[in-house]
Parts: C-alpha cells; sequence; structure tokens
C-alpha cells in the first residue's frame, strides 16, 4: 500500500461521513457542497437519487484521461445537448483537437470555455443548486478532483405547442394562448411589449415542488405601492406545494370568503398585455396555462378582448347585451319563483294565466322545480365538460333539450320552467370569464333560496347583500367597485359603454399609475385639426 | 366572521320556520271580473235560504274566473289529434262563474271557499260591474269599502254600471274572445274609436265618490243574442244612481270633461235638408272656465276640436271646396254644440247632478267666492249660466277631392 | 380614531346624503301635507327645506371647526365631558328612533304591498342584519352603496313616473294658498324633521377627504334631493288630485300601480316600485345606524365602532315592534319632530355659540 493509498482510505472514511450527513439531511441540502473526490460526489448524487431510476450518471474521461461524470435526468433535457454538445466534444473532440490537457484544472477551464458549446453553462459546488438543475431540466458535470461542477442548461422537455385558447374565445383577435411552460409564456408577452421597463421577476414558491413563479409589471407605469404588495403577499405563502395557479390566487387573495374573483386569470396574451399597460401586475406560474393579473375590478370580469378590437358603437351595444345577460343569470330564476309564488299581479294577465295552466297538476311547488332544473342543468354542464371533445358538447345540447322536454311531457316540470333554466344557462355562457360565471351561478342559488323564503322582498334583500359585500370588497386596495364608485366619469367610459379608443387617453385613474397618458393628447389634437382642414 | 355566522344562522332559521305568504300559482284561481248585485226577493232565492236575515241586507258577489283545465297532451304514436284539435296540447280554458250572498262582500267571497278548493286571488281583476238596482238603491259609498282597502286589487281595473242586473252579464257569450272580462276591459279601451262610453278606472270612481261627488259611470248592458254593449252612463250623485244618459249624451259628457280622444259627428248639412256630413274625430281639447257674472257663477265650454271629412251623404257634391269645408266645419260645430247644451240642461234641470265637475272647477279658480256659496251650490247649480262654443278644423278630406 | 381608507370623497359623502334624505317621508309626505294644507303641500316643502339651511350652516360650520373629531368627542371638548355626553346621548336615542321610525314604516309597507303574512320580526330583522353588514365595515363602503344606489335608482324612478305625466293636470294644484300662507308656513317648519338625516353632518364631516366642501356637500345633497323629493310630490297630487291623495297610504305607490307602461313586460308597477323604494332606504337606515354606533363609540372612547354596531340590532327592532298597529305607528313617533327639530337646530347652535365663547377650535 502506498502513502496514497493509505489517504484515499482516510478519504473513504471522510466520505462515510458525508454520506451520513446527506442521508440524514432529509431534503435539506444547504450548505452541503461538492468535495475533490469525484467518486464522493457520485456517491453523493446516488444516495439522493435511490430509486429515481430516472436519473442517468454517465461516467466518461474528458481527453481521454481525465475522469468525468454526467448526471442528468433522461427526458428532460434536449438529446442533442447530451449528445452533440456535451458527450461529443468531451469524449471526441478533445482528442481529435489534440488540445494538450494535462490536469483536471485545466480540463474544467477547457470544457467550461471552449467545449461544451451550448447557451446556457455556470459552475457552482452548492448541492443544492446542483440538485435543483438536474430536477429542472439540466445535466450536470463533475471533474475529478473539481470542487465545482458544471451546469449545463438544455431543457428539453415536451410540451404543448401554443393553442388556441379554450375558454375565451374572440372573433377578431389574436388566438394564441398560454402553455404550461414559462419560457414559452413571458414570450408571448414580451412580443407583444418590447420595452426593457417591462420587468419580469423570478420567484421560486413551494418548499417540495419548487415552482417557477415570475412576476411581470412595466416599471414606470405601475403604482409601485402595488407591487410591493404583491411582493408581501407572495413572499407570505409557505405550502408544500403549487399545483396551478389557482393556488396562488386563493392564498393572495383579499377575501377567500367572498363569491367574487379578486384576481383575474387568463389564457390570452392580449388581456394580459392590455392589463400590463394600464398598470396591473401579472403573476406567471410554471405549469399553469392561467395567468393571473392582479388586482382585478368589477368591470374587468365583464369585458371581453373583443370589445377592443370591434368598434365603439358595436362594442358597446354588446357590452350592454352582456351586462343584461349577467343580470338575467344571477337574477331570472329568483324572479321566477318571487313571481310564481308570491306576487302573480306582477305577471301580465295572459301570460299569468298561461303560467298557471302549465303549472296544473305539477307535482311540486315552484321553487322545488326551480331548484331541480337548475341542478339538472348544473350536472349537465358538468357532465359535457368530462366527455371528450364534440361528444360533450352534443351530449350538451341533446341532454339539455331531451331532458327538458321529457320533463316537461312527464309532468315534472312546466314549461315555463324550462324557458326560464334554459334563458339563464345561456346568459351564464355570455360572461366572459369563467370563474366570474362561476360566482354567478353561486349568486343565483343563494338569491333563488331568499326568494324561495320571502318573495320578492328576499331578492331585494339578497340585491342588497350583494351589492354592499361588492361594495366592501376591495382588490389589493382599490375598491372592486371601480370606477363605478370613486365615480370618475372619465373612467366610466370604459364600463358600460366602450367609448371610441380616440377619448379614452388616460389610464384609470383608480390605479395610481404613475405615467397617465395612453395617448399622446397634443400631436392628436394636431392630427384632427389636420383631417379638418383637409376636409 | 361572527357577521358572516349569524347572518347565516338567520338564514337557515327563517328557512326552516317556513315561508309563510307563498302560495303556489296553481293554487289560485285568478278571478278576471266581480259583479255585485242585491239580492233578488225572487222563490228561487227564497228556496235557497238567501233572503234577508234577521234586517241585514244581503249581498250577492258573482265572481268571473279561469280555470284551465289540464292541457291535453299528443299522444306520441300515429300524430292522433288529442282532444281539442290541433297538435301540440291545445289547452282549453273554461269560464266558471261562483256566486254568493254575504252580508258583506268580503263574507260572500269567502263563503265562496266553501265551494272551490282554490284561493281566488283578484290581482288581476279587470272589471267591476255593479248592478242597476244596487246602485239605485244602496250609498255606493257605502259598498264599495272593501275594494278600496284591499291591497291586492289591481288598481287599474274598469268600473261600469250594468243595465240590469250585474251578474247576468258574466252569462254573455263574447265573440273573439274567452273571457268576459277581458272582453270588456279591452273594449273600454276602445276610446280611440269612440266616445260614446266612459273608461274609469276604480281609484277615481273611488275617489270621486269619497269625495261626494256626483260622477259618470260607464253602462253596459247584455244583449239577446248573447253579446255585450257598452255604452251610455250612469248619473251618480249621492252615491247612488239617478239615470241614464244615453250614448250621445255621454259624449257630449266627455267633451265637457276633456276626455274625447276619438269618435264620429254626423252632422246635419244645413244646406240641404235630409243629408248629413259625418266627420271623425281626430283630437278634441276643451276647457272648462269659471266665471263669476253679476255675483253669481257662471261656466264657459271652449272645445277645440279637430276632425276628417269621411262621409257626406250628399251626392250632388261632387267635390269638396272651400266653401264647402267652411260649412261643414260650421255644420259639425253647431251639431256638437247643440249636443253639449242639451246634455248639460239634462244633467242641470233633470238630473241636478254636477258630474262635469264645475263646482270643483269654480272652487279651484275662486276659491274665496266658493267659500260663501259652497253651502248653497247644490241650488245654484241647477240654474247657472252655462255658454258652450265650438270651433272645428277639418284636416283632412280623404282621396276623393 | 380612523383606520386607514376611511375617508370618502366629497362626491361620494354627497351622494350619501342624498340617498339618507329619502326615505319613508317621501312616500309619506304627500299624504300627511293634503291633509294638513290641501292642494299647497308642494310650497311647504319648499319652506321645509328652507328653514332647515340655517340649521345645515351651523352644523357645517361647527364640523368643521373641529373638523379632527366627530360629536362625540366635539361636544366634550365645548362642553366639558357631562355636558357633552348627555348631548351625545340625547342624539344617539334620537337616531335610534328614527331608525326605528323608518324600520318599521317599511316593514308596515312591506306587509302591506308585497308579503302579508310573514312575521314582522323576520322582515325586521333581516333587513337590519344587512344594514349591520355593511354598517361593520365602515363609511366607505356605505357611500359606495349610496352612490351606486342614486345612479341606478333614482332615473328609474324618474323614468317610471313620467309614463304618468301626461295625466298630470295642473288644476290639481289649486286652489292656492285658500288660508294665506301662515298654516304652509308653520307646516313646513314642523316639517323640518323629514330632513332630519341632515344631523349625519355632525359626524361626517371628519370623513370627508377635505373638509372644506362639506358646505358645498350639504347644499348639493340638499337640492338633488329636495327636487326629486318635488318632482314625485307635485306629480303625486297633480295626477291624482288632493282627494285621492289624502286617503291613500302611501300615494306615490298608489300612482304608479294605475300608471300603465306600455309593452314593458312587467304589470303591476306597484310592486317594483315599491322594491325600488326599499332599495332607496336601505342606506337611510344604515347611515342611521352606523352614525349611532360611532358616537356611542366616541362616548366611550371606543377605538372603532364595530362593538356598538351588534347591540344595536335587537335594539332598533324592539323599538320598531313596540307600536302596535299601522294607525299607532305614526303616533308613537310623533314625538320625534320636536325632537328633531331640537337636535338639528338648537342643540348645534348651543355648541357652536359655546365653542366661539370659549374659542375651542382645531388646528
Amino acid at each position: 500500500m502506498s502513502w496514497s493509498d493509505l489517504f484515499k482510505n482516510k478519504k473513504s472514511v471522510l466520505n462515510k461521513k458525508k454520506i451520513e450527513t446527506i442521508k440524514s439531511a432529509g431534503g435539506a441540502y444547504q450548505g452541503i457542497t461538492l468535495g475533490k473526490s469525484l467518486d464522493e460526489n457520485i456517491k453523493s448524487l446516488q444516495v439522493i437519487f435511490k430509486d429515481c431510476d430516472d436519473v442517468v450518471f454517465r461516467s466518461f474521461k474528458i481527453a481521454g484521461r481525465i475522469k468525468a461524470e454526467l448526471v442528468f435526468i433522461d427526458g428532460m433535457i434536449k438529446s442533442e445537448a447530451v449528445d452533440d454538445f456535451i458527450m461529443k466534444p468531451l469524449i471526441l473532440e478533445s482528442r481529435i483537437a489534440g488540445v494538450q490537457i494535462e490536469n483536471e484544472n485545466e480540463a474544467f477551464r477547457y470544457t467550461k470555455e471552449a467545449i461544451v458549446s451550448t447557451a446556457n453553462i455556470k459552475e457552482t459546488k452548492e448541492l443544492e443548486s446542483i440538485l435543483f438543475s438536474i430536477m429542472s431540466g439540466g445535466a450536470v458535470i463533475m471533474i475529478d478532483r473539481q470542487e465545482y461542477a458544471l451546469i449545463v442548461e438544455a431543457k428539453g422537455f415536451e410540451h404543448r405547442q401554443v393553442e388556441q385558447p379554450t375558454g375565451e374565445n374572440a372573433i377578431r383577435g389574436p388566438r394564441d394562448a398560454f402553455t404550461e411552460t414559462l419560457g414559452i409564456n413571458t414570450t408571448l408577452i414580451r412580443r407583444r411589449i418590447r420595452d426593457p421597463r417591462l420587468k419580469a421577476k423570478k420567484y421560486y414558491i413551494g418548499e417540495r415542488s419548487k415552482t417557477e413563479v415570475v412576476i411581470m409589471y412595466i416599471e414606470d407605469i405601475v403604482d409601485p405601492k402595488l407591487v410591493d404588495q404583491v411582493y408581501k403577499r407572495l413572499d407570505g405563502i409557505d405550502v408544500d406545494s403549487i399545483v396551478g395557479s389557482g393556488f396562488i390566487e386563493q392564498l393572495i387573495e383579499d377575501d377567500w370568503i367572498s363569491p367574487f374573483p379578486q384576481v383575474k386569470t387568463t389564457e390570452r396574451p392580449d388581456r394580459v398585455a392590455a392589463a400590463l399597460m394600464e398598470g396591473k401586475v401579472c403573476i406567471l406560474v410554471d405549469n399553469t396555462p392561467y395567468i393571473l393579473i392582479v388586482p382585478a375590478t368589477m368591470s374587468d370580469l365583464l369585458t371581453a378582448p373583443d370589445d377592443y378590437y370591434e368598434r365603439w358603437l358595436v362594442a358597446s351595444l354588446i357590452r350592454f347585451v352582456r351586462l343584461i345577460g349577467a343580470v338575467t343569470a344571477t337574477v331570472l330564476p329568483s324572479l321566477y319563483i318571487a313571481m310564481v309564488s308570491y306576487h302573480p299581479e306582477m305577471i301580465p294577465s295572459t301570460l299569468a294565466l298561461s303560467i298557471a295552466t302549465g303549472r296544473q297538476g305539477m307535482p311540486f311547488p315552484a321553487f322545488i322545480e326551480a331548484f331541480i332544473m337548475e341542478a339538472v342543468f348544473e350536472l349537465i354542464r358538468e357532465a359535457s365538460i368530462r366527455l371528450p371533445g364534440s361528444l360533450g358538447q352534443t351530449i350538451g345540447v341533446v341532454g339539455a333539450v331531451v331532458i327538458g322536454q321529457a320533463a316537461v311531457s312527464a309532468g315534472v316540470v312546466s314549461p315555463a320552467m324550462v324557458v326560464v333554466v334554459a334563458l339563464t344557462g345561456i346568459a351564464n355562457f355570455a360572461v366572459p370569464s369563467f370563474d366570474v360565471a362561476l360566482s354567478y351561478r353561486v349568486l343565483r342559488f343563494g338569491l333563488m333560496l331568499l326568494s324561495t323564503v320571502l318573495g320578492m322582498y328576499g331578492i331585494i334583500l339578497g340585491a342588497l347583500l350583494i351589492l354592499s359585500h361588492l361594495c366592501i370588497l376591495k382588490s389589493f386596495g382599490i375598491p372592486y367597485m371601480a370606477p363605478w364608485i370613486p365615480l370618475t366619469w372619465r373612467d366610466l367610459k370604459d364600463t358600460l359603454i366602450r367609448s371610441p379608443w380616440l377619448s379614452m387617453r388616460r389610464r384609470p385613474a383608480f390605479m395610481h399609475t404613475q405615467d397617465k397618458k395612453r395617448m399622446d393628447l397634443d400631436s392628436y389634437e394636431e392630427t384632427l385639426r389636420q383631417r379638418k382642414d383637409k376636409a | 366572521m361572527m357577521k358572516r355566522i349569524l347572518v347565516i344562522l338567520f338564514v337557515l332559521a327563517a328557512m326552516l320556520a317556513g315561508c309563510w305568504d307563498k302560495v303556489e300559482l296553481d293554487r289560485r284561481a285568478l278571478v278576471l271580473g266581480a259583479a255585485m248585485d242585491t239580492v233578488p226577493q225572487s222563490d228561487e232565492f227564497k228556496s235557497k235560504g238567501h233572503v234577508k236575515e234577521d234586517g241585514r241586507e244581503l249581498y250577492i258577489l258573482t265572481v268571473e274566473t279561469h280555470m284551465a283545465k289540464m292541457a291535453s297532451v299528443t299522444s306520441g304514436e300515429g300524430g292522433g289529434n288529442g282532444g281539442g284539435g290541433g297538435n301540440g296540447g291545445v289547452q282549453q280554458r273554461a269560464k266558471r262563474l261562483m256566486m254568493h250572498t254575504g252580508t258583506s262582500f268580503f263574507e260572500a267571497l269567502r263563503k265562496m271557499a266553501t265551494e272551490s278548493d282554490k284561493i281566488l286571488f283578484f290581482g288581476h281583476q279587470q272589471v267591476l260591474i255593479i248592478g242597476e238596482e244596487l246602485a239605485r238603491t244602496y250609498d255606493l259609498n257605502k259598498i264599495m269599502d272593501f275594494w278600496d282597502r284591499d291591497p291586492e286589487i289591481d288598481r287599474s281595473l274598469k268600473v261600469l254600471i250594468a243595465k240590469g242586473r250585474a251578474g247576468d252579464i258574466f252569462n254573455a257569450d263574447p265573440k273573439h274572445s274567452q273571457a268576459v272580462s277581458t272582453f270588456i276591459r279591452n273594449q273600454s279601451e276602445q276610446t280611440g274609436k269612440t266616445s260614446r262610453f266612459i273608461n274609469l278606472g276604480l281609484v277615481e270612481f273611488l275617489s270621486k265618490l269619497e269625495k261626494g261627488a256626483d260622477l259618470l259611470v260607464g253602462g253596459i248592458a247584455l244583449l239577446d243574442d248573447e253579446g255585450l254593449k257598452i255604452s251610455g252612463s250612469a248619473v251618480i250623485k249621492g252615491g247612488r244612481l239617478q239615470g241614464w244618459l244615453d250614448e250621445m249624451e255621454t259624449m257630449a259628457a266627455q267633451f265637457v270633461m276633456d276626455e274625447v280622444k276619438g269618435g264620429e259627428i254626423v252632422a246635419p248639412d244645413p244646406e240641404r235638408k235630409g243629408n248629413f256630413i259625418t266627420a271623425e274625430i281626430f283630437s278634441a281639447k276643451s276647457r272648462l272656465n269659471a266665471e263669476i257674472q253679476d255675483g253669481m257663477p257662471s261656466f264657459a265650454v271652449d272645445v277645440k276640436m279637430e276632425c276628417g271629412i269621411v262621409e257626406i251623404s250628399d251626392q250632388s257634391v261632387k267635390s269638396v271646396e272651400e266653401k264647402k269645408i267652411a260649412v261643414a266645419e260650421k255644420a259639425v260645430s253647431a251639431a256638437v254644440e247643440k249636443q253639449i247644451k242639451d246634455t248639460v240642461t239634462k244633467l242641470q234641470k233633470q238630473y241636478k247632478a254636477d258630474v262635469l265637475g264645475f263646482g270643483d272647477k269654480f272652487e279651484k279658480y275662486h276659491n274665496r267666492e266658493w267659500k260663501e256659496i259652497k253651502e248653497k251650490w247644490d241650488k245654484l247649480y241647477p240654474e247657472v249660466p252655462v255658454y258652450v262654443k265650438v270651433q272645428t278644423k277639418v284636416r283632412k278630406v280623404g282621396r276623393k277631392y | 380614531m380612523f383606520r386607514d381608507n376611511d375617508k370618502v370623497s366629497a362626491r361620494e359623502a354627497t351622494f350619501f346624503i342624498i340617498a339618507s334624505l329619502i326615505e319613508v317621508g317621501t312616500l309619506n309626505f304627500s299624504r300627511i301635507a293634503t291633509r294638513e294644507v290641501g292642494s299647497d303641500a308642494w310650497l311647504a316643502l319648499i319652506f321645509s327645506n328652507l328653514f332647515v339651511l340655517p340649521a345645515i350652516f351651523i352644523m357645517v360650520k361647527l364640523g368643521q371647526r373641529f373638523y379632527r373629531h366627530g360629536f362625540g368627542e366635539y361636544s366634550r371638548i365645548i362642553a366639558g365631558t357631562a355636558i357633552g355626553w348627555i348631548l351625545s346621548a340625547a342624539l344617539v336615542v334620537y337616531w335610534l328612533f328614527v331608525s326605528a321610525r323608518v324600520l318599521r314604516a317599511v316593514s308596515n309597507v312591506i306587509m302591506l304591498t308585497l308579503l302579508d303574512k310573514t312575521p314582522m320580526e323576520v322582515i325586521g330583522f333581516s333587513f337590519l342584519l344587512v344594514a349591520a353588514y355593511l354598517c361593520w365595515y365602515g363609511i366607505e363602503p356605505l357611500c359606495r352603496i349610496s352612490v351606486l344606489i342614486c345612479i341606478v335608482v333614482m332615473p328609474t324612478i324618474i323614468i317610471m313616473c313620467l309614463s304618468v305625466i301626461n295625466e298630470f293636470k295642473i288644476d290639481n294644484l289649486l286652489p292656492f294658498l285658500t288660508e294665506g300662507p301662515l298654516p304652509v308656513l308653520k307646516f313646513g317648519f314642523k316639517e323640518i324633521g323629514e330632513l332630519t338625516e341632515m344631523t349625519f353632518f355632525l359626524f361626517l364631516i371628519p370623513f370627508i377627504d377635505k373638509s372644506g366642501k362639506a358646505m358645498k356637500v350639504a347644499l348639493c345633497a340638499l337640492l338633488i334631493a329636495f327636487l326629486f323629493i318635488f318632482f314625485v310630490l307635485v306629480l303625486t297630487i297633480g295626477v291624482m288630485g288632493v282627494d285621492i291623495v289624502k286617503f291613500q297610504l302611501l300615494p306615490p305607490i298608489t300612482l304608479l300601480e294605475s300608471a300603465e307602461f306600455i309593452g314593458i313586460f312587467i304589470e303591476r308597477l306597484g310592486v317594483v316600485f315599491t322594491g325600488l323604494w326599499i332599495i332607496m332606504i336601505f342606506p337611510t337606515i344604515c347611515g342611521l345606524m352606523f352614525a349611532a354606533a360611532l358616537v356611542l363609540s366616541q362616548m366611550f372612547g371606543f377605538k372603532s365602532h364595530r362593538p356598538f354596531i351588534i347591540p344595536l340590532v335587537p335594539l332598533i327592532y324592539i323599538i320598531s315592534a313596540i307600536p302596535k298597529g299601522m294607525v299607532e305607528t305614526q303616533d308613537f313617533f310623533e314625538f320625534l319632530i320636536p325632537y328633531g327639530i331640537v337636535m338639528l337646530l338648537f342643540v348645534p347652535l348651543l355648541l357652536y355659540i359655546i365653542a366661539i365663547v370659549r374659542g375651542v377650535k382645531d388646528t
């Protein structure tokens, strides 16, 4: 045994200690670094990745002499990266090129600076970052007698293509939607706002999931207090894992009991870009195609992107129709119950007679009818979501029609009730935002209960309750009912009607933005004058 | 947090306790029309026990309701007609009358509950008919109290007085309509076509009664062929029916009250005897001015009419020249003036009823003087001079020039 | 005393006062006024509004002098703890009774037109609970909801009234001043009590972001509310005539019931109208409840009004349930009229004079 062997044995004693430490660390690997011995490092990683058979350990020799190890997860990394940009250069070309590599230090430097030709390469000795990179789709090159390892970022996992949005369709507008990949999502936004003042800050949230979360905002438009708020709330999140953006939404919103969402979620990049321009903050979560926009107000929830692509008169009328739809969706069944059971004098006489005739021999009183039909409708809706593609839609339509018809014929419900429920259902779909539609459903049932007990007065009480709640609600410091409530006439231009673009020159006042102007007033005035002179 | 729990608890408690006012629509019988009568002293009624008891008078209340038969369902196979003809479940609506007596109308109403499984609902009532005899015998003020108090009743319903028994009206079988009450109501709204009857709402009726004023109420009669005729008006003075005005007189009265919205005037042609000029009224505005003449009230009725010539029965007239229009205008004005004068005289002398609101007008415009003569008004009224002036403008003559 | 965010803009405050001023009194006024002064009711309304102006002036000036404190506090500063306490208590009791009156009137209306057999506790408590929910969160949401309600409901009511405007007969507003102006003036003075919600200025001023605007707020609100009430009054009497109005419990509702709106799919607008009116009354009751809770909290030196709201709910209800029927309601709350005049006019005047004499003010 030579002296070196003696030392080797000592190192293996040392190794064991380190490996014990790693084993007992239980996931908290802060502060543990790589050692100089390649074997020790490989052993450490193998201990951590015990039973993770998708982690690949590839031993090789650089320039034929230097021992090195490549660790990566198969499937997360671009195979070209591994094959062509790492392995090939390190094994083959280093030999062919005849570069003189005498020792490990040179090998390290050479690898880092000259051979590995991927774009993204880092060096670290922290075990934690090494693990994180491997789990995120990087490859780690460890060289013998080097404390530092090289991390190569070459993510190449399978992901969905950019497709059409599932829920928020616009007729005349772009059709790309976000996907689950954060990089693609930020790109989609950056393409629309090519301003270096559009900032994108990364966070990692979730103990185990370490989900990547990016916050985007335009630096000199947004109210800095708002950004602070967002940071504070995100910092306050302390969970195991973030499964989707919905999680984050529920953890940062102001009032978790309220039926109204205080955060807007969207799949459409154009909506996000518009929101950013208004001084809002967007939160992108990895693995979720739904982006959060903060803060949200009542008027947000009634607008659709289409409104801005059409001309103002048409857009205003359509908005109006949507508003009626929203009100109908919430109130119609309760109105029916109230009118039929409590105040038939409100129904025009001939209609009252028809309804009364229709209700002859019905087994259930009006409110039970209403609840049954609504429940059935909800079931159909749920079912059609689960069924694949066109089958779901067909079942939805057919189911509704057939069940409705059959129920009437069988004498279970009255025809008027079917009409009411159908109208309500359709009105519900007119709402441009899925999560808002959900809140309408909740409200609808609440109002139905109230109208069952107290008739018209119940509906009035319910309306007052909802209004009170809306007035109390705040989203990140902005009152939910803005711009109705601070009643800035200027901002109302964009709520009920959609004024011509030329009159929406300033950003919404309630956002307290730094940069107030959207359009330059002076040059616009000049243009108008010129146009008039010419004509 | 506490707040929310309280609210939720309360709501739950309320729901569990039950809904107090809920009455399902199909448990209600919608009353469309009601008729009030006195109890006739006939044997038929005596035998049923519906006669005066212990000196308390009894009234009859007849209500017309609509009950719906079950919707008939067309059978699936063979496309056979399920009863009622046609496909798609034609629903027959049956008329139902219910009649009961009672010391008060409410009592009669509640007695009907012994015969019906449905709750009578007055919210859609369209018509209230008062029998002639009832109106003559009793002070309407006393009788109408029930209708005034009940909040359920639709205040826009029409009030009419029947020539004869009110209950019989519901036996009519009107064409083009399914319910007598609906027919009456729709017909009453035809004031655009003719002003031969009075379209009176419940609120006005009750308020005038309460004030003690005299008023006109539209009349309705059952014809032999089971049709209905709504025309003319009844003069109510002191809450009791005094007499009737026929159709032309009613129109004249409407002129004075500025209620004419349409109608026709047949004026005798002054140039050729036996010929008539018929004019259709497009609009009429009248003002009633109260003045003081020799210390006594006097009234002037000023009517401005616009009409169109629709029919000239003079065959020798081939074209309508300007002269002819002026003549026509004068003729129509003269005819209306005469009508109004006659009617006012009849109201003053024969009925002594101030239904046209003369006293009211005087009170409003000459309040001080009114206070002095208020007590004597009843005696003064038949003697006050009334000056009538009518101006007509012919706007259209139709295609034939 | 103020949590962050408890400031409202002048505009919001204006709407709040407007919404508070329009309450059941507006519906009753036609009946009460025509009984007393006949067709000169409209004149009486003008007089009431004129007579209340000096009171407003004094209240606003007083509040601006102590722009950082509410009544509960500055009454103590001006007149010493004992008297200040007594005055505050008197004010709170007044507000409680007024809210009970309004609540009772609303319950009566509901029981008359909408729900017959529902027990009054249900109606009263449910209304109060919703009001309490809103008050819990302070004055900001209260003003916000007033803005919303005013903007939506008031034009709707006006449009509904317009459908009967062609039946308007100027005749019905005559005769004019049959007994001379004196009875009208007297009645107008008595009815200042109708404008009792102006007492809100005793606590409202610190909440307005620019308290210099308080006078403008008061006058604007008074004017708009006056125009609205005047419109309804004149229309009611003009269309129906004094004789009908005298005998109807709530004349404007009767007015709209006989209106026939062509083409609208809801008949019997009376129910809709009643509903709209109930919505308009909501801010009034909330305001009264909040005011009482706030002054109570100031009396006892609490930081926030919240602990006082919950006990007020059953308290107001119990008071409102004391009179037995609709007729007794009127008589029972009769004493509020002179009480109101005192609180509106004399108490602020007194305090203001003392404040000037003693030279006390907020800096």
